[in-house]
């Protein structure tokens, strides 16, 4: 009897007196006990305390962010030449590879769910007769990013060089990203991963596996960038834009050279030169979302 | 949340840990025990792999060596972490990519994984595949081949290699030249036969053409595959790209023609729609326009052709009206081509094994290097087409040649190459069925080669292959024709487990040669090939014996390679041979610094070209149908990793569908993603289509490359083999295989 009233009081608080932990779904497909746990203690110091509740203030409890590192005063981002690039669909499975990301068969069921951090998007245009546009589409790692902001527990957060970073094990699969996220790039595992048979001896060592319930996403490849972060301390330098520009796995792979990374705030980057060309575009600039992947336009030349 | 098991997740290789001891138990090395130290309980979650014991936790190492899933020959840099390989990255030293790889490229781990592979030797008892040794395989083997000589039937034995050059297909001829049978058919005989052909017809030299896009303003590309299949196709992206970014010079300008939107006419700056098969035609309208308006290069054809009249004679038909109507263009575009190409030089034609996969291939071809001729555009520095350079590596010592070899040698071929019928081929592919059906050979050979699915109308080649009395196989993977017939199956390593050469395919301009080495210990009961040909060869004795008097097959390599050392010349010099292999295995690679010199040549300029032909009657089939080869097939595989099979290859593509393509108006009554019929004179089969506005109407598309009933899990059953629809036939004079030139209808599907 006392166990459902602190439960009963428990829901009132957490519907009624803090907004805030409405967007809270349910872990699919059951309640994790210890959840349940942490709302029926919270219930209890709601009912004892009484005033927590009424402040509506705050908890500093696991939801908080993570520290996001010290100030460097760098800023990553991305350029995507899409004159350069041939669609060859390289920087996709080279993305693949390098981030254990899993594949899914041919079952149609997948359709759309199909777990894919850096996408080729072929976008069709108005006149049917004109040509397609393509673009390879990875996380985009908004300055201002929707989904650091809806992130009920912490999992994704911006580091202080800009990335958006997304901790597997604080997720909790609420997907509430996955609906913020305006251009459609975090992807729900499903389903445990399946790395049939020897598949799995490739595993890349540098990246966690994700298991069921996990949103990811792309993370502008973080574990290659720490590497070259601690190699530039070992030889007790400044890392150079040359060793940067080609870090990530899906820059690294492309043949065509279509796609750069490297600091925003340094101005001889080459992605600092790209934001200055007279091609840069971004996607969905009017969300005033900030994304920190520039592409530039492809030239089709004018027909002399 | 935080119970041990997740705990451990944040340990990175805790991701293997779904297979437990699946592997360790189907590997067949000895028993590999858990380390000592192991308070975590990582190692238990690592499935066991050969060699894993020499490896320090988290050890790296990296090693340097080459692709060889296509012609290309791209060079690899692969990441083993404790014992197995979990990167591949291009290497940036290799010319040829430079750092870039292609898709297939990444993916090859799925071939070095594949969980389908064949772990070891198999001998067909009572009909099925069954284990073996490798003892047992190679002597039943080495005791078949004996007996065939010893009946003096040596030129009964058929090999067929899927490789179109390389050490490993020449040790191939060499031991059938030895053993005495000409019935070598290799890869020659089917991509880049009409190109190889048509190039010797014109300037001598039995290769595809090399084209030298650094110095050029303009390139026009005649139907070809140039992003998608071509082997040289992550080359020409780089050179694409570096063009287009112009490094300060005039960004070269691409014009694509082709039937349907594909990516080379994605990605150029203007796309010209044909109609399958005609490019020949609008080369020669543009022939036409350049001598009309003297815009030609005067000295390139007085000095490099003959029979200029007569040629311009031949073309005078080609009007733009014409032209217009033979390649669906409109009129005007010819003179405006024409127009850019000259004003634009360096510019030139280009063409590959795609432009030429029509029945009119090889007129399309010398009707493309008569136009590279007239700009100015071939052997002539900078910024056009050049005969390809080949490395200079030693040759083999000759082969040993005893009565009963030369009895064989001197039987005619049972492909028809070099006869009459196909004088300038070294291989015919489509033309063996035929005289399998005579006459099935006793012993066939199959190196990378998959006739009863790769070849036009498998059935009848399954039906045929089926009276061969001994079938071996090399295959690494249970692809249909190792399933089906083989009678023992002595499978190779993959590429990743092997010493071999990796001899490009030319495109540079100058002689490459890159090496493929083991990167990591090989996982399975497997050998490489070369060795175990050797080791045949030793078994039969004789003068077979003395042919290949190598230990192994590395050796049978290094003999040719040290003649890069003994030239002198090029990326690796060292004043001894083992200090040259020791660098070319190191840097998996050698180059020559300099192509050479513009070489004369003699071209008798065509006066014929005729229509593509498509066979079966056109009202009962108005549709033509193209294959092609889709981004990622290249000559072949592939189907069994998964990676490819979910590549967004072309605008609207999905992850594993396989769909046919054709332009609305050709297909009234069919509904767009229903599965329909496609029927021709030779077969039929079911598969969804897909609207497409921008393509040529008339004619359907579909992608080569699926519907397998064998290759593995990945492989089996998705999509259909597009090759049961394909008329039967080698194709006039070249003998090469005609991929498009069979006419079809869609119909409802009666499922």
């Amino acid at each position: 009897m006392r166990k459902s009233l602190a439960v009963l009081l428990a829901w009132l608080r957490s519907w009624f007196l803090a907004p805030w932990r409405w967007h809270v779904a349910r872990r699919k497909p059951e309640v994790d006990p210890s959840q349940r746990r942490l709302a029926m203690s919270a219930g209890v110091a709601a009912l004892a305390g009484g005033l927590v509740g009424l402040t509506g203030a705050r908890r500093a409890d696991a939801s908080a962010p993570p520290d996001p590192g010290p100030v460097t005063g760098r800023r990553w981002g991305m350029s995507i030449d899409l004159d350069s690039c041939t669609g060859c669909n390289s920087c996709q499975i080279a993305c693949r590879q390098e981030n254990n990301i899993p594949t899914q068969g041919a079952d149609a069921k997948y359709g759309a769910g199909h777990i894919e951090w850096m996408s080729m998007l072929w976008k069709e245009p108005e006149d049917e007769l004109a040509p397609p546009e393509l673009l390879p589409f990875p996380c985009q790692h908004c300055d201002d990013a929707p989904c650091v902001k809806v992130c009920p527990v912490g999992a994704t957060y911006q580091d202080s060089e800009g990335i958006v970073v997304q901790v597997w094990d604080r997720c909790i699969g609420c997907r509430y990203c996955m609906v913020a996220c305006p251009y459609e790039r975090r992807s729900f595992n499903w389903e445990e991963p399946k790395f049939e048979g020897s598949l799995a001896q490739m595993l890349n060592p540098d990246v966690a596996t994700r298991t069921a319930g996990i949103v990811e996403k792309c993370t502008f490849c973080s574990h290659r960038l720490q590497r070259v972060k601690e190699e530039a301390r070992l030889e007790e330098r400044a890392m150079r834009d040359s060793e940067l520009q080609h870090m990530p796995a899906c820059a690294a792979s492309c043949p065509a050279e279509a796609i750069t990374f490297g600091d925003l705030n340094d101005p001889e980057s080459a992605v600092a030169k790209d934001r200055r060309s007279p091609r840069v575009f971004r996607l969905l600039e009017h969300l005033g979302t900030d994304p920190k992947v520039f592409y530039l336009r492809r030239d089709r030349g004018e027909d002399s | 949340m935080n119970n041990d098991d997740k705990l451990s997740r944040r340990r990175a290789l805790l991701g293997l840990g779904a297979l437990g001891g699946a592997v360790a138990v189907a590997s067949c090395k000895s028993e590999w025990a858990p380390p000592e130290q192991d308070p975590f309980g990582l190692a238990r979650n690592k499935p066991y792999v050969p060699g894993a014991e020499a490896w320090s936790t988290g050890e790296e190492a990296f090693a340097t060596s080459s692709c060889a899933q296509c012609p290309a020959g791209c060079g690899i840099r692969v990441r083993v972490v404790e014992g197995r390989a979990v990167r591949i990255d291009g290497n940036e030293d290799n010319p040829l990519n430079r750092g870039g790889i292609g898709p297939r490229g990444i993916a090859g781990l799925q071939v070095l994984y594949d969980p389908d592979r064949i772990t070891g030797p198999m001998i067909r008892r009572s009909g099925k595949l069954v284990p073996a040794s490798w003892e047992e395989a190679t002597s039943l083997v080495a005791k078949r081949l004996k007996a065939l000589r010893a009946q003096g039937k040596a030129h009964r034995l058929l090999i067929m290699s899927g490789r179109e050059r390389g050490m490993m297909n020449d040790l191939f001829h060499r031991f059938a030249g030895a053993f005495g049978s000409p019935n070598v058919v290799d890869g020659r005989g089917n991509r880049s036969s009409v190109l190889a052909q048509a190039m010797e017809e014109a300037f001598g030299s039995f290769e595809i053409p090399n084209y030298d896009w650094a110095g050029a303003n303009y390139v026009l590309a005649l139907e070809a595959g140039l992003l998608e299949d071509s082997c040289q196709a992550v080359y020409f992206a780089r050179v694409a790209a570096e063009r287009k970014r112009g490094s300060g010079a005039k960004r070269t300008k691409i014009v694509s023609a082709g039937a349907a939107f594909d990516l080379s006419a994605f990605n150029a700056d203007t796309w010209l729609r044909l109609i399958p098969g005609s490019g020949g035609a609008l080369a020669l309208g543009l022939c036409r326009e350049l001598l009309a308006t003297e815009n030609y290069d005067q000295v390139a054809i007085g000095s490099q052709t003959t029979g200029l009249e007569a040629f311009r004679a031949a073309v005078e038909s080609f009007t733009p009206e014409r032209v217009a109507a033979l390649t669906g263009t409109p009129s005007d575009t010819v003179s405006k081509v024409a127009r850019q190409l000259w004003q634009n030089r360096p510019s030139f034609a280009f063409i590959d094994e795609r432009s030429v996969a029509f029945s009119n291939g090889r007129e399309t071809a010398l009707a493309a290097f008569a136009l590279n001729t007239l700009l100015g555009a071939v052997e002539a520095g900078e910024g056009g087409m050049r005969l390809a350079a080949s490395a200079p590596i030693a040759a083999w010592p000759p082969i040993a040649v005893d009565p009963l070899a030369e009895a064989g040698g001197n039987v005619p071929r049972m492909d028809g190459a070099g006869t009459a019928v196909f004088p300038r081929a070294r291989s015919v592919q489509e033309s063996l069925v035929d005289a399998m059906e005579q006459q099935a050979p006793e012993v066939a050979m199959l190196y990378y080669s998959n006739p009863t699915y790769a070849r036009h109308q498998p059935a009848r080649w399954r039906a045929a292959m089926a009276k061969i009395p001994f079938v071996v196989s090399f295959s690494p993977f249970l692809d249909e024709s190792t399933a089906e017939l083989a009678h023992v199956v002595l499978p190779d390593h993959t590429y990743l487990e092997r010493y071999e050469d990796a001899t490009p395919a030319p495109s540079l301009g100058r002689a490459v040669m890159g090496i493929c080495k083991p990167v990591v210990v090989p996982l399975y009961d497997t050998r490489s090939s070369g060795d175990v040909l050797i080791e045949l060869a030793q078994a039969i004795g004789g003068s077979v014996a003395k042919s290949m008097p190598w230990r192994n097959f590395k050796e049978a390599m290094d003999v040719r390679l040290v003649g890069l050392q003994h030239a002198g010349r090029g990326s690796i010099r060292t004043s001894n041979e083992r200090e040259f292999l020791a660098e070319l295995y190191s840097s998996g690679v050698w180059q020559d610094l300099a192509g050479p010199e513009p070489r004369p040549v003699h071209f008798a300029l065509p006066t014929t070209w005729s229509e593509a032909e498509w066979a079966g009657d056109s009202k009962q089939w108005p549709l033509k149908l193209v294959l092609y080869r889709p981004l990622g097939h290249s000559v072949g595989g592939g189907a069994n990793q998964p990676w490819l099979q979910q590549l967004r290859a072309r605008p609207g593509a999905k992850p594993w569908e396989h769909v046919a393509h054709v332009h609305p108006s050709s297909a009234a009554h069919v509904v767009e993603g229903q599965s329909i019929r496609i029927a021709s004179q030779w077969g039929e089969l079911s598969m969804p289509i897909r609207f497409d506005k921008r393509m040529s109407p008339g004619f359907v598309a579909i992608a080569l490359g699926r519907g397998h009933t064998e290759y593995g899990r990945f492989a089996k059953g998705i999509g259909v083999n597009a090759l049961e629809l394909v008329a039967p036939g080698a194709g006039k004079i070249t003998g090469a295989s005609v991929l498009c030139g069979t006419r079809v209808r869609l119909g409802a599907d009666h499922a």
